[in-house]
């Protein structure tokens, strides 16, 4: 047994450290760059474990997805390697700034500038892009932005106008509230594009958790995705705000014919469903509109 | 807790049509054959079943897993895994002419049981060392033919009587918040 993320991937975290595989549980350690992550002893047990077919702690989510529906990360990871010419490749994940127009009720300051913004005047402003560009680009094959809002973002789109010429796929989520015009070129050289939608809503429930993002801008936006020559999926972060509209959400996605997956929401645990209408969570989304100016 | 409690669902018709049509168009299941306890794909299901989704928020259960047993024969006592002791059971085909039994047996006489690894590779209590004839049942079903939401962590197998039409078919289904109150 053994996971071609543990010699190929990495992920950035918001707060400039690198991890291994971003779909470990939270045990997995952070390092300060690459070549301190490769050399580790931790990473060497890991490897260990899995030439043992051990599962390593770490990798429990993969565990549980492979026994109840043989498929997880790993085993998109094992077909991904398997189409891969470059023996030492990689692929890059992760936060590589966290600047956003996006308010949404379920975010946090270090993946929303806004949010710093609404919460404090001296807000913190990740930038991992000098990491990005120190990395052995020539080695790159695969970039997965997560952001911050990709479109909103300067160092991302830094990043997609020079995007070093071993890059074959990029996949990228946004918030739809404005199209990435930026990756027309991209498609246009054969990169592989998929554009991975929030789709957190329909109509108020999607105004009301991505503040303040207006449905009807998302929607226009997301007919305009569909139009491009990229892959196009929807994805809804599952929390008591909209768990009630999932079933809106998925004809939605049948409706228009676009892909839709989704996850119930685990931080902040106030939002997990979970907790719903529980008085903790009531004074979370209470907390979270006052700091918007919602009421 | 009870063992199990009946629950109300006007729509279970449509439901079973949904679960079915997704065996049939989704999985191999059927038609290979297979038997006893399955993992679905919970997302995909519940994707393709809006009956289902809007049965479960009706009683505002969040899905995590979905399963389906699929049953020739019957299936012996047995111990669901823990942390889930409270799931979900929807009558999907031919339920008619079985029986499921639950028995009474402490946590502590539970706790003494010898562990064993199950399919799934995990440890659990066996209770094949129990003589089911020597327990005292605590409750029985015969003809699922409603949804029922149960007490897994209580020993309980599913006996074949005179079934018309095989497999009995029957989905499970567990939440990330755990129904046990309707158990109460």
């Amino acid at each position: 047994m053994y996971c071609p993320r543990l010699d190929h991937f990495v992920r950035f975290n918001h707060n400039g450290t690198v991890s291994r595989c971003g779909h470990m549980i939270a045990i997995s350690p952070e390092f300060n760059n690459l070549e301190e992550m490769e050399s580790s002893p931790w990473l060497a047990t890991i490897k260990k474990e899995f030439a043992n077919d051990q599962w390593p702690r770490e990798c429990i989510r993969c565990q549980q997805t492979e026994s109840e529906n043989k498929s997880s990360i790993r085993l998109n990871a094992i077909k991904f390697d398997k189409l891969q010419t470059k023996k030492d490749y990689l692929t890059v994940g992760g936060v590589l700034d966290n600047v956003c127009n996006s308010a949404c009720l379920t975010c946090d300051e270090n993946h929303s500038t806004l949010i710093g913004g609404l919460k404090s005047k001296t807000y913190n402003i990740v930038d991992n892009s000098n990491r990005f560009w120190s990395l052995p680009l020539d080695r790159v094959v695969h970039l997965d932005i997560n952001g911050g809002e990709p479109s909103h973002s300067k160092n991302y789109k830094h990043i997609l106008a020079n995007l070093p010429p071993s890059v074959k796929s990029v996949r990228l989520n946004t918030n739809c509230s404005t199209v990435l015009e930026e990756l027309i070129p991209l498609t246009d050289r054969g990169v592989q594009v998929t554009v991975t939608v929030s789709l957190d809503g329909i109509g108020a429930v999607h105004d009301f958790v991505r503040w303040p993002i207006k449905w009807e801008k998302f929607y226009e936006n997301l007919l305009a995705y569909k139009a491009m020559p990229v892959k196009l999926n929807t994805w809804t972060t599952v929390s008591v705000l909209n768990v009630d509209d999932l079933p809106n959400i998925i004809s939605f996605a049948q409706q228009h014919d676009i892909d839709h997956s989704y996850a119930y929401l685990n931080d902040p645990v106030e939002l997990a469903v979970e907790n719903k209408d529980t008085p903790e969570s009531l004074a979370y989304i209470q907390e979270q509109k006052r700091l918007r100016g919602m009421e | 807790m009870k063992p199990y409690a009946e629950l109300a669902c006007d729509n279970l018709d449509l439901i079973q049509t949904e679960i079915y049509t997704f065996l049939m168009n989704d999985t191999e299941l059927l038609i290979n054959g297979e038997k006893n306890w399955q993992f679905l794909d919970a997302k995909k299901l519940i994707t393709n079943s809006p009956n289902l989704i809007k049965f479960f928020l009706a009683n505002k259960l969040y899905a995590q897993q979905a399963a389906v047993t699929l049953l020739y024969e019957d299936l012996p006592l047995h111990l669901d895994e823990l942390p889930m002791i409270a799931k979900i059971n929807i009558p999907i085909r031919n339920t008619k002419g079985w029986v499921n039994r639950w028995y009474e047996l402490s946590e502590e006489e539970i706790a003494k049981l010898p562990k064993m690894k199950n399919q799934f590779g995990s440890e659990q209590e066996n209770v094949s060392v129990l003589v089911e004839q020597e327990l005292k049942l605590a409750a029985e079903i015969y003809n699922l033919d409603k949804p029922i939401v149960f007490h897994s962590r209580i020993p309980h197998s599913v006996i074949k009587l005179t079934p018309d039409i095989l497999p009995r078919i029957v989905a499970s289904f567990t939440f990330v918040n755990q129904p046990t109150h309707l158990l109460e």
